[in-house]
């Protein structure tokens, strides 16, 4: 189904492609590219509405004062429920992570966009510096006592080694279903909406039925969006709280 | 690079060529680090203000409700008070009139009683005096009429 058939091709993998922006040819690590534009507009999205939309600091808040408020208010208390008074500490880069994949999921919907979130380059980083920073922030929390993440104290004696392998595994796939939730997640979603596009490009005027399952999609992938950027922070969450108390 | 992307995009995950792997951490990185500095430095300390400033004005309009209602507790306190002394002053009032109208209504009746009494004594006397000046007149005409008896029957 390649290009010999050009009327039926759909190619829904071709908006993930990572393209320079202002050259030609060679991509090379300091290139600008879509991805990077993205980017960008995701920065600029959160600094219009949570340096500009606070900018008033009212009592009573404005409209975007009130969206930048709940969306803070609401993870801070995620932090807080999940973590602990010890977590608000990194609330600041937990915020940071979930208003980037947010905005990076939510402006990822426009058409036309790039959505670099779901790239498993980008979602892999992110989950990366959480595991390794949570690993490194539980051995100096607790030394030697951060394996008792791993030895089930509750758990009958001869069970523990068991859980012990069980509980090591799952410990090292984290960074790997952390990122690929998230980036698969934002893939599939857009590649579906992708292929009905271009069921509807190929039936014209007539494409009712393709363009009705677009909008459900397209519904469906607006709560996907928030769920996934909501599930990646809540799960650093807990990561964070595993490190801080590891006896739990 | 371009083009090798190209021909790979028609088939795979343009996700899995690795070979903009670079470029992708590198401006990643950097928009995560842009990010985290512009949250850090321009929203939370802004917002932590908001939030505080918030919270400070509905604690002291709580605070200031309070005082409020301590007030009219006491007000009601104060009121009821008055009530009850009022009340206790009305009942004085009214035992004090009631006993007065007593009093009245006794000595009205002993001074009607005392009259009564002169009056009986009065008409007593009158009675007495009447009989006495009738007894005095029969025995005038007694005296008068038996000379008159006795010559009938001497006759």
């Amino acid at each position: 189904m390649a290009s010999e058939t050009s009327a039926f091709e759909i190619r829904p993998m071709d908006q993930f492609i990572i393209s320079p922006l202002f050259s030609e040819g060679e991509l090379n690590w300091y290139t600008f590219t879509n991805q990077s534009l993205w980017m960008l507009i995701a920065l600029i999205g959160i600094i219009l509405l949570f340096v500009f939309g606070i900018r008033k600091g009212e009592v009573v808040p404005g409209r975007m004062q009130s969206v930048a408020e709940v969306i803070y208010v609401f993870v801070h208390k995620m932090v807080s429920d999940i973590a602990g008074q010890e977590g608000l500490k990194y609330f600041p880069y937990i915020f940071t992570l979930f208003l980037l994949i947010l905005f990076g999921n939510v402006l990822g919907l426009l058409p036309y966009s790039f959505t670099f979130t779901s790239h498993i380059a980008v979602t892999g980083v992110l989950a990366l510096i959480v595991f390794i920073f949570v690993t490194i922030l539980g051995f100096v929390k607790n030394g030697f006592k951060f394996f008792g993440l791993f030895w089930i104290s509750s758990a009958p004696l001869p069970l523990r080694p068991i859980l012990l392998i069980i509980e090591v595994i799952s410990y090292f796939v984290r960074p790997i279903s952390h990122s690929i939730r998230l980036a698969g997640n934002m893939m599939a979603g857009h590649a579906v909406i992708k292929v009905f596009a271009g069921f509807a490009g190929i039936m014209g005027l007539g494409a009712v039925a393709p363009i009705l399952a677009i909008v459900a999609v397209y519904g469906l992938e607006m709560l996907v969006v928030v769920i996934q950027a909501y599930v990646f922070t809540i799960l650093t969450c807990v990561y964070l709280n595993d490190a801080l108390h590891p006896s739990h | 690079m371009a083009s090798s992307s190209e021909n790979s995009s028609s088939v795979g995950m343009p996700q899995l060529d690795f070979s903009n792997f670079d470029n992708q951490i590198f401006w990643l990185v950097i928009f995560l680090i842009s990010s985290f500095l512009v949250i850090r430095i321009l929203v939370m300390p802004r917002m932590e203000e908001t939030l505080t400033n918030r919270r400070k004005i509905i604690e002291e309009d709580i605070q200031e409700a309070e005082e409020f209602k301590d007030r009219a507790i006491e007000i009601e306190k104060n009121l009821n008070s008055e009530i009850d002394n009022a009340k206790i002053t009305a009942n004085e009032i009214l035992r004090n009139c009631k006993e007065e109208i007593k009093k009245n209504t006794q000595d009205a009746i002993s001074e009607i009683d005392i009259k009564i009494e002169e009056l009986v004594k009065k008409s007593e006397k009158n009675v007495e005096n009447i009989k006495f000046e009738a007894k005095k007149e029969v025995e005038i005409l007694s005296k008068k009429l038996a000379p008159e008896i006795v010559k009938v029957f001497v006759r």
